[in-house]
């Protein structure tokens, strides 16, 4: 190929890809296309309306802003879009991106905001009600993930905001009266973590239902009522992702199997 | 409206491209003017008539400016005319809080502020009418008797709000006879797509890291990551306001202009003297022609050589913002600027480069530590920690290492970027290998990078434009 046809095809070449580019972008704001890299995204918030065109709203700037977020919002393959942002910011070393630690084994772990003044109003609260209650009062307060799985959190320093809310959660525990029995989990889910079995969801902030059985077990061993002996049925809901991916959704992050157990003894209330 | 907007990639820009390539040539410079006067209404639907106004002035102040053509003081009264309204203009919105508020401070009066919002764009405007009209008055240039055209260049959306500073001159014979070819077009869609990656990924990013460090309480920072912060400003600055400059040239080549490169490398510079022919050069070169040099430049002696690199740099400071941490920088840069004419660089010059190098970096991050704080406290709170004396350990701050090992990578990504690295591999690999890169690497990282660039504004990253104040 000669060097003037070269030059001829690679100037095709781009304005044919940045052709390409613009019109799907373009065209996906009037023609749906379908999706070509699935990434599951939970919207929390409304997507922004196309907004009116007005005198007012166009001189006072609204205008503009609004139309912004709606394009942003209803850009096509948007999903997509967003979790490659992720990923490009965790190739950029960002393995803390909107209050969210991207963790080793695929967990997203919250950042803690258990603070020293809610521990207090929330030993405040419970010491209150156990007052004013005629029943014991237990108080379980269950670790956020963070804290048991310091392993897994990226740097060293982010151990400190954990560290924080360990602290926080042992000071709940001795702030409340006497006439409440507190049980911190820690016990038996750093067992179960040591076991093997996964405590908390990967993609979520909440304890797995197999974490949420042992500690309903040690629980009850603790408050004397002795280990509950009952032979469920485990079903599971595969293909799921939590609160916290829906917040960072990652590319090619492996789903969950959120597991539930059923006592085929029991009676359950019908949900609504 | 912004560049870096996706009602600007996927509305604007598409519309405005279709447009200009559908009609014919006689009509090309208005649909140009049409569509920029509605991008700078947009987000300045008012003031929008105030550029009109301006761009009034300088066509009929540049029509009487022709000393050709008029032997009376007609030219002369025409050019001050200019100034003056020019000057004027940014007077009074960029200035005239400032005066007041010091007036206030210092003669201890009570003067209301005036309820003013800065038009965006005016400071390169301005500048773009007022050499319009010096050139037409020197004689560079001839008046430009269609006002359509004139507008055009004044109101040309690719370098209407954050420059590049472009000069009638250099514009003259594109605005009727520029050719748009396949080839510029090319070029100018993978500068734009350089561009916006730098904007984008590179400058927001570790503007967030400069954001989140000067806005952390004073007890919990140290003088390690105070350097951090100043260091993510530097980088941020540069990539933002290098970045914005690329996309504008790459948009002009879409269209089929040439415009002059604002930035060349600036930070591999060994002394101020070469950070600022690398830096805003657009800026720079137009205080030396349109200042400096009617000043006397050099032409009348040392002790007034002196003075005019002062004037020059106190001009250059003031021109940046209505603050004094501008006017400080500059007077900073214009100190530095004498010291090495006078006898600096010939020190320099027996230092090692790597040494020449450090001198220079230091002096130019010093330089944005003085101009990235608009208010007093902070700036003279900021300098105190930079240097020890604000009470802060040396390191161990309780962010320190999250924000080093948080920031490692695109650090390393940002000092390889200022580099010529990409610049040089491009065009080695053009050479060896013409067809594959061009054809299939090239594309495919333009491609990439729009794509990497639309997921971050897609997903409302911090977009912040540093230099949309000017």
């Amino acid at each position: 190929m000669e060097k003037g046809d070269v030059k001829k095809a690679s100037s095709l070449m781009m304005t044919a890809v940045f052709a390409f580019l613009m019109l799907f972008f373009t065209l996906g704001y009037f023609v749906f296309f379908p999706t070509v890299i699935k990434v599951q995204l939970i919207e929390l918030e409304k997507k922004a309306e196309l907004p009116d065109l007005t005198i007012n709203s166009v001189t006072d700037g609204s205008f503009e802003k609004q139309l912004e977020d709606y394009m942003c919002d209803h850009i096509t393959q948007r999903p997509f879009l967003i979790a490659l942002s992720i990923k490009v910011n965790k190739i950029l070393g960002r393995t803390y991106q909107r209050g969210i630690y991207i963790a080793d084994d695929g967990y997203l772990i919250r950042e803690s905001h258990f603070t020293e003044d809610d521990a207090r109003e929330y030993a405040a609260a419970v010491s209150t009600l156990a007052e004013e209650c005629e029943v014991p009062v237990d108080l379980l307060i269950i670790p956020e993930s963070g804290i048991m799985l310091r392993d897994k959190l990226p740097l060293d320093v982010t151990h400190r905001t954990f560290d924080e809310a360990d602290k926080n959660a042992e000071l709940l525990a001795e702030l409340v009266s006497d006439k409440v029995n507190v049980c911190y989990a820690k016990e038996p889910i750093q067992e179960l973590i040591d076991e093997g079995t996964q405590a908390y969801y990967r993609t979520d902030h909440h304890w797995t239902t197999d974490c949420a059985k042992a500690v309903y077990e040690w629980y009850t061993e603790r408050i004397g009522l002795g280990h509950p002996n009952t032979e469920y049925e485990i079903h599971s809901i595969p293909d799921s992702y939590g609160h916290i991916y829906s917040l960072l959704p990652q590319l090619g992050m492996q789903s969950e199997e959120i597991r539930y157990y059923v006592n085929p003894k029991g009676e359950y209330n019908d949900l609504p | 409206m912004l560049f870096s907007s996706t009602t600007f990639l996927f509305g604007f820009l598409s519309l405005v491209l279709a447009c200009y390539y559908a009609v014919p040539r006689k009509f090309k410079n208005a649909v140009l003017l049409v569509f920029s006067l509605v991008f700078y209404a947009w987000g300045e639907p008012v003031y929008v008539f105030l550029m009109l106004g301006s761009i009034v002035v300088a066509y009929l102040t540049g029509l009487f400016c022709d000393r050709q053509k008029y032997k009376s003081k007609l030219p002369l009264v025409s050019l001050i005319l200019a100034i003056c309204w020019n000057m004027g203009l940014l007077l009074f919105f960029k200035y005239t809080n400032f005066f007041i508020t010091n007036a206030n401070n210092i003669f201890n009066l009570n003067i209301t502020p005036l309820d003013l919002t800065l038009p965006i764009g005016i400071s390169f405007y301005s500048f773009q009418t007022l050499s319009y009209v010096i050139d037409v008055y020197r004689g560079e240039v001839k008046p430009q008797k269609n006002l359509l055209d004139l507008a055009t260049y004044v109101s040309l959306f690719p370098q209407l709000i954050a420059g590049p500073i472009v000069r009638y001159q250099t514009i003259e014979d594109q605005l009727s006879g520029r050719k748009e070819t396949l080839d510029k077009f090319a070029r100018g869609v993978k500068r734009f797509a350089v561009g916006l990656g730098k904007k984008v990924i590179l400058a927001n990013n570790i503007g967030a890291l400069f954001e989140e460090i000067s806005n952390t309480p004073q007890a919990d920072l140290s003088v390690a990551s105070v350097w951090l912060g100043i260091i993510a400003f530097t980088f941020q600055i540069y990539f933002d306001f290098s970045g914005y400059s690329d996309m504008a040239i790459g948009l002009g080549k879409m269209f089929g202009f040439d415009f002059l490169e604002n930035f060349n490398y600036p930070y591999i510079s060994d002394s101020i003297t070469e950070f600022w022919r690398r830096w805003h050069i657009s800026l720079s070169s137009w205080f030396r022609d349109y200042v400096y040099i009617p000043l006397g430049g050099n032409r009348k002696g040392k002790l007034r050589q002196c003075v005019n690199i002062m004037i020059v740099w106190f001009l250059t400071g003031f021109w940046h913002g209505a603050n004094w941490n501008f006017m400080i920088w500059g007077v900073y840069f214009g100190i530095i600027l004498l010291c090495e004419k006078l006898f600096l660089l010939k020190a320099l010059g027996k230092l090692p480069r790597v040494f020449r190098h450090i001198y220079a970096l230091l002096l130019i991050v010093i330089g944005w530590g003085i101009f990235a704080f608009e208010d007093t406290d902070k700036l003279i709170q900021n300098f105190k920690n930079m240097f020890g004396l604000g009470g802060l350990p040396f390191a161990g701050g309780k962010y320190d290492l999250f924000w080093f090992t948080q920031n490692a990578v695109l650090l390393a990504i940002l000092v390889i970027a200022s580099l010529p690295l990409f610049k040089k591999l491009g065009e080695k690999l053009t050479v060896k290998l013409p067809a594959v890169y061009g054809c299939i690497i090239e594309p495919l990282c333009t491609a990439g990078l729009l794509i990497i660039s639309t997921a971050y504004l897609a997903s409302n990253s911090f977009n912040p434009f540093l230099y949309f104040r000017f």
